[in-house]
Order: C-alpha cells, then structure tokens, then sequence
C-alpha cells in the first residue's frame, strides 16, 4: 500500500498512538533508567523520530518498544559520560523498591534490559533478542546472570 | 512457563517500582507543537526543544543547535580562517568513549562526515570521550576544540568539494581510530 506523505505523519494517528502507548512505554524506561527525567526524554525522542512512520508499521507498539530501548540505550551513554548516577533524583519509595532500583542500576544495561523486558514486559527469549540485537541464547545468558545478582537484594 | 520464587518477587517488585514512573504528558507531540508559541515551564520547553527542530526543518541537532543556528553560532573561536558573519549551516561531531568519532544523537562511531559549503559552525560534543579536536590543513591549525570543557564551536568557511580531515590531538588517539573526515559536498 502506499503511504502518501499525508497519510505517514497523521497528526490524528500520532495522538492515538501516544495516548495509548505512551503511560506503558513510559513504566518500562523508568524501569530501565531508573530515572523519570531520562524516561520522559527517551519516550518524547521516540515519538518524535517515529510519527512520520507510524502509518508504515504493521505493530507500533512493538516497534515503539524497541526504539524507547534504543532511546534509553542513548541516555545510558549520556549518563555514563557525564560520571553521574543514572538514578539522578530522590523520590520516596518504600526501601525495597529502593533496593530494587539501585540493584538495577549496579547491573549491566543488557541484563537490566533483558530482566525488564522479560519480566515487567513479559517478552520471550526471540523478541528481547530482537531488541537487544543478540542471540536469545545471550538473552537467556543476561536474565540468568542478572536474576542471580538480583538475588542478593531480596535476600 | 512457570517462574520461580525469585522470578515472581521480580515481577511484583517491577511492578510495584513503575508505579513511580512519570505519567504521560497532558498534551501529545502535535498539540505541543502547535502550541510552541505559547510560554511553557522549562521542564516541557527543553524537552519539546527537538520536536521545534524538527518541525521546523527536519532539523539534524538538538534544541541547542537550534539556538546557536538562530544566533548564527557566535560563540566563535578565532581561527586563521574564521569568516565573520552568520553561520549557515551546522555540523555536530561528538567523541565517543570507544576512541573514535561519532553521531552525537544515535552515539555510532563514524569515520566521515558530511558538510555543506559555506560558514558553518562545527560543535564538538562529548558523549564519554574526552578529547581534543584538530585540522589537519595549516590553514585550520589554530582550530582546537575540546570536549568536555571546550572551546567547543567554531565558525569555518568550507569549501565545495574540499575534504578536511580531523583527528585528536592527544598523543596516541590517532592512531587508535580518533581521524575522520568532512566532506564539502
């Protein structure tokens, strides 16, 4: 089919997708950058990049998925570059979920990644594997490693 | 596919941890762009800075681009061949960790990058590396724009079909993939 110019930046689309997608794209940049500030940046960017193909994918969600990942990839770097915590604000949470967030802060970005993907997102092994550009045997490789690292904060 | 203890644990912690996530923005991508002429708190005008650019002009940079494109870049360092005037054309090479050159916005090394003729000003950014960029023509020697700290902008008048090759000053960089090349075209 094509796609007039027209058609491929639909404003109208551009907010539907947004409205759905956004409050749960959102929740798993958080989870992976640990930071709301970084996670609001990662979504914006990647609606920003996207709304003239919106009309092009056949599964926006996924694809908007993966492109917040890569976008939270982006902020990573950012982060580490600067020599700062990735975890850059004080809110008030409950000490497990403080534990849980600066444990996933010590992990390394693809076991975080894959442990978010896989057990905030549900994703099998194929699609973090697509997302992370990896085999899902590595997949398998980051969630075991991660999960055992994690272990030690719920203890 | 049944979970362990330790799986299901991470799986309500997860949960329970996006609930502190920030909610979506009242207002979605088109609507504040329609509004960009509007006063917005700082929080929103930084970070509806790249849907300005790029609705302006499919803009390549950030908001920052924006603003030195706009003011014609004059935060200039003087070079032997620093034109005086307005910039016209923007061009942003960041230093990546890994000893190489590279996109400032998707952070991939790159070897070559590409300008157009005329005053343009050169940013140099770090995402990670800390370096110090330099021309290899005589006529740019004067040019040294560092990343983190700066200077880090310079007005240049490049010209059609020249190519200008870059490095790092830092003794061992070079060698070790710190080069690229701008192409007038």
């Amino acid at each position: 089919m094509d796609i007039t110019d027209e058609q491929a930046s639909d404003p109208a689309l551009l907010d539907a997708t947004y409205r759905t997608e956004a409050p749960t794209l959102l929740r798993v940049a958080y989870l992976i950058t640990g930071s709301r500030e970084s996670a609001e940046d990662a979504v914006h960017d990647t609606f920003l990049r996207c709304r003239d193909r919106l009309a092009e994918l056949d599964h926006p969600p996924s694809y908007l998925r993966a492109a917040v990942v890569n976008e939270c990839r982006s902020a990573h770097r950012r982060a580490q570059r600067g020599r700062r915590d990735f975890t850059d604000e004080e809110v008030v949470m409950p000490s497990e979920l403080v534990e849980l967030r600066d444990a996933l802060d010590r992990l390394p970005w693809r076991q975080r990644t894959a442990l978010v993907l896989r057990y905030f997102v549900d994703l099998p092994d194929a699609e973090i594997a697509m997302i992370l550009d990896c085999r899902p045997s590595t997949v398998r490789s980051h969630l075991r490693r991660g999960l055992s690292k994690l272990k030690e904060s719920f203890q | 596919m049944s979970r362990t203890p330790i799986e299901e644990q991470l799986t309500r912690r997860l949960h329970r941890l996006a609930d502190f996530a920030p909610a979506a923005a009242d207002r979605t991508p088109n609507e504040a762009l329609a509004s960009t002429a509007a006063p917005m708190p700082s929080t929103s005008r930084r970070r509806w800075a790249p849907a300005w650019a790029l609705g302006l002009a499919t803009a390549i940079v950030l908001g920052a681009v924006i603003v030195s494109h706009l003011t014609g870049g004059t935060q200039t360092q003087r070079a032997g061949t620093t034109p005086h005037g307005r910039a016209q054309h923007v061009l942003t090479i960041a230093a990546l960790p890994v000893l190489t050159f590279g996109d400032p916005l998707t952070g991939e090394p790159r070897t070559e990058f590409f300008a157009q003729p005329g005053i343009t000003t050169l940013r140099f950014v770090s995402l990670g590396g800390s370096e110090t960029l330099v021309f290899d023509e005589p006529a740019l020697s004067d040019v040294r724009l560092s990343a983190p700290g700066g200077p880090s902008q310079v007005n240049l008048l490049l010209e059609r079909g020249r190519t200008y090759t870059i490095a790092s000053s830092i003794p061992g960089h070079r060698r070790a993939g710190m080069e690229a090349t701008i192409t007038v075209r």
